[in-house]
């Protein structure tokens, strides 16, 4: 199996080395993912060590493989054997670029993240799956302000991670995961930080405002999926670990609560095709932080009734996890489709998807949106129902704060399930089932675009489906069990003796009986109807004269105009209603500082005059000395 | 002091008849479809504003076209009958032709040509179930007899 590993790699860096010819390096992109497919599903069941260097008598780089990294890998390789046949069709928007480069170089990242057994050799995957994804962000020559804001929430990461090692080796000589149990809470703060900061949870977003809507789609897929699952991991990694520490737990779960929330609710007034999505993936992350949360705290407390509720919380972040990955991959996948098909950026411009792309990349957006406004049967709906679920048996815990907050975190949750159903009702209602307005787009090769979004849309429907499988599959199969007529492995139960039940699997019985024969038989016996365009007093409607999808969220932002900091701007051809995300701020006041720092230092040192800058390097110089000599 | 000319208005019977009479005989093509309901949207493609003065007197308590079960409408989408008023100018084929296209099948199609230069004027376009075509500015009575005649109703006395 070993060489399965080494051969993904293999294929991952040819694939970097051959970033000329773009679609060449995808197929090996393509060939290595399929590669560490096959050492996640082998890796399911056996555990081992793959690697082993020694750098000095502590630090090793050691890379190995077992059930965690197996179930992430799993879900990881999908999503990028989904992308990079996607980008084959992809690559010709981008022909003269290193976006191939960094996609395989990224995917390389992850893979050494997930094989990773030690600090070191995790960070060296985590800084090259960073720079990667900056590498794939600049493609487009352009917007390099908007890629750094990524690159120092990246460096962000990488330096609490940093120092999350740096203090373990001090404490206990060794970087190793084994050595995490020995750690203090300063390294769970710092190693979970880094970890939290990648999954992009508020107020830890600020970057993807501007980047997102302007970088290819594979790129934005990578970041959105399998890039913010690679913090998820680290989190289900070393949170069971570490040693417990109830405040810090209570921290996560009411962080990932306020994310949910204000992801949802940011979505909801986002009207480009990519921020949408990027905001829902905020929302989903904080879901997973919230459950990753509850599985702490109910591990820590050693009672019969938590233990059933800490098992079933891991279930959920790890189910919120692939069903996120899956379903924001298809998602963007068809957005992507359909974008670079009509050659827009925002909601209202990309109309009639279905009429006027195609019915794959339509069907992609309502499926994936519907998974993540919890539609059953799909996987969403799944994840979701799970955590409410997990939240709802919140007064198991002994103490009353606990209760308080997992209360609170409820009232968040539910309110972002809700938010994000709105959001995505506009998403398919403009994109996919929107009308063309007679539009069309430009003719582009589609067919690896389809084979991969079709491929992933049966995915999101059978992992719904076919449940029991996938619960059996990632390793909980003491969640399923029988109910009434339902057999045995059909029924997902929240705790045992039953609280709650469901089953996907019975749904779709239903579903198929009660709704979709009725339906069928509905449609064959519906009389013909006449199409037409809208009646605008026999004038052809003009781009500004639609209802936009602006419109259809602007009662939520009206009422909400407090939080949204809603306001008119007038120009004078037109007005328009803005919103801004005050979590922002912050980091904007930030920026504008080190800006104006930056400038004031400029002026002083980089003025022309030889003296100030030799003064300048001299200062350097004696200051770097004198901490030398007091490291020393 | 009494003028001498309201004498003459009222000898000629200027204003309702009591009867309806429709000035030509219309092909009916859907029998008595409209016979209790007819719903009537009227395009001015050009005309003189005299057919605008004559279609809103059929909305006055003279002639109330409401209790025969004709109204008019806003939009082409709720009509059974389009009224076109006037000779389509250049700008005004566009909207004519999109307002075709937005009527529900079935529907009638009247036109109402009050222009009188016949020579330099180009030819009226065709149009599909075009079952009258009127010459001049006819009087209300006139207009509410082809409707009436249109709908196939029974009553026409006033």
């Amino acid at each position: 199996m070993i060489n399965f590993f080494w051969a993904s790699l293999f294929f991952f860096l040819t694939g970097a080395l051959f970033y000329k010819k773009s679609k060449t390096s995808y197929l090996l992109a393509f060939v290595g993912s399929v590669c560490a497919l096959v050492v996640g599903i082998y890796a399911l069941n056996h555990s081992e060590q793959l690697f082993r260097m020694s750098l000095t008598t502590n630090v090793s780089i050691t890379l190995g493989i077992d059930h965690l990294s197996a179930l992430f890998i799993i879900i990881a390789s999908i999503a990028w054997i989904a992308l990079s046949l996607y980008s084959i069709d992809y690559s010709v928007f981008y022909p003269k670029s290193n976006l191939s480069l960094g996609f395989n170089l990224a995917l390389l990242g992850m893979m050494l993240v997930l094989s990773a057994r030690d600090g070191f050799s995790l960070l060296i995957g985590w800084e090259i799956m960073t720079i990667c994804a900056f590498i794939m962000m600049i493609t487009s020559g352009k917007y390099y302000e908007k890629a750094y804001r990524f690159l120092a929430f990246g460096e962000l990461s990488t330096a609490c991670l940093l120092i999350g090692f740096a203090v373990l080796y001090q404490s206990t000589n060794s970087i190793t995961f084994d050595a995490l149990s020995r750690g203090g809470t300063v390294v769970l703060i710092f190693l979970s930080l880094g970890f939290i900061i990648k999954m992009d949870i508020v107020p830890f977003h600020g970057w993807m405002r501007g980047i997102y809507g302007e970088m290819p789609d594979n790129a934005a897929a990578i970041l959105s999926g399998p890039v913010t699952l690679m913090g998820v991991y680290g989190l289900e990694r070393i949170i069971p670990m570490m040693p417990i520490n109830d405040s810090w737990n209570l921290v996560l779960i009411l962080l990932g609560a306020l994310s949910a929330f204000w992801g949802g609710l940011q979505a909801v007034a986002a009207n480009k095709v990519r921020l949408l999505p990027a905001y829902s993936t905020i929302e989903n992350n904080g879901m997973i932080l919230t459950a990753i949360g509850f599985y702490a705290l109910a591990q820590s407390i050693t009672n019969p009734d938590l233990r059933y509720l800490a098992l079933f919380a891991q279930a959920t972040s790890i189910i919120i996890a692939l069903s996120h990955t899956f379903s924001k991959t298809l998602l963007f996948m068809s957005l992507g489709h359909a974008k670079e098909a009509y050659d827009v950026h925002t909601i209202d411009e990309a109309r009639g998807v279905w009429s006027g792309v195609g019915k794959i990349p339509a069907l992609g957006i309502v499926v994936s949106a519907l998974s993540f406004s919890a539609f059953p049967p799909l996987i969403g709906y799944v994840g979701e129902w799970m955590i409410l679920e997990t939240l709802f048996q919140s007064y198991k815990f002994p103490n009353v704060s606990t209760e308080f907050i997992a209360a609170l975190t409820g009232v968040l949750t539910a309110l972002a399930i809700g938010l994000i159903g709105f959001a995505m009702i506009k998403l398919i209602g403009y994109t996919a089932l929107g009308y063309d307005h007679g539009r069309k787009s430009r003719v582009i090769s589609n067919r690896f675009m389809n084979s991969s979004e079709s491929g992933m849309l049966l995915l999101v429907i059978l992992c719904g489906v076919a449940l029991p499988a996938v619960i059996t599959l990632l390793g909980f199969p003491q969640l399923l069990t029988g109910l009434l007529d339902v057999p045995a492995p059909f029924v997902l139960a929240s705790n045992q003796p039953i609280f709650g039940v469901i089953s996907p699997t019975l749904i779709t019985l239903v579903l198929i009986v009660l709704l979709i024969v009725p339906l069928t038989m509905f449609i064959s016996k519906q009389k013909k109807v006449r199409k037409v365009t809208s009646w605008n007093g026999g004038l052809p409607l003009e781009e500004e004269e639609y209802f936009t999808a602006q419109a259809y969220s602007q009662i939520l932002e009206h009422i909400l105009r407090n939080v949204y900091r809603t306001k008119e701007v007038r120009t004078k051809s037109r007005s328009a209603i803005e919103v801004e995300d005050i979590m922002l701020q912050p980091m904007n006041w930030l920026t504008h500082f080190v800006q104006k720092i930056g400038e004031g230092e400029a002026l002083v040192l980089m003025n022309g005059r030889i003296s100030a800058y030799v003064t300048y390097i001299l200062l350097l110089f004696i200051t770097v000395f004198i901490i030398g000599m007091i490291v020393m | 002091m009494l003028k001498w000319w309201p004498l003459f208005g009222i000898r000629r019977h200027l204003t309702e008849k009591k009867e309806y009479k429709s000035p030509i005989s219309i092909q009916s093509l859907y029998g008595k479809l409209f016979q209790r309901s007819l719903f009537v949207y009227i395009l001015d493609v050009g005309s003189s504003n005299a057919l605008n003065f004559e279609i809103s007197a059929l909305e006055s308590p003279q002639y109330n076209i409401h209790r025969f079960g004709i109204y008019l409408t806003d939009s082409p989408r709720h009509a059974d009958v389009l009224f076109v008023l006037g000779r389509p100018t250049e700008p005004m084929l566009a909207p004519m032709n999109e307002t075709l296209n937005q009527l529900p099948e079935p529907y009638y199609v009247i036109t109402i040509d009050d222009s009188f230069d016949d020579l330099t004027m180009s030819p009226y376009p065709e149009i599909k179930h075009h079952v009258a075509q009127l010459k001049g500015v006819p009087s209300p009575s006139e207009i509410l007899g082809l409707l009436l005649e249109l709908s196939k109703t029974k009553r026409i006395v006033s």
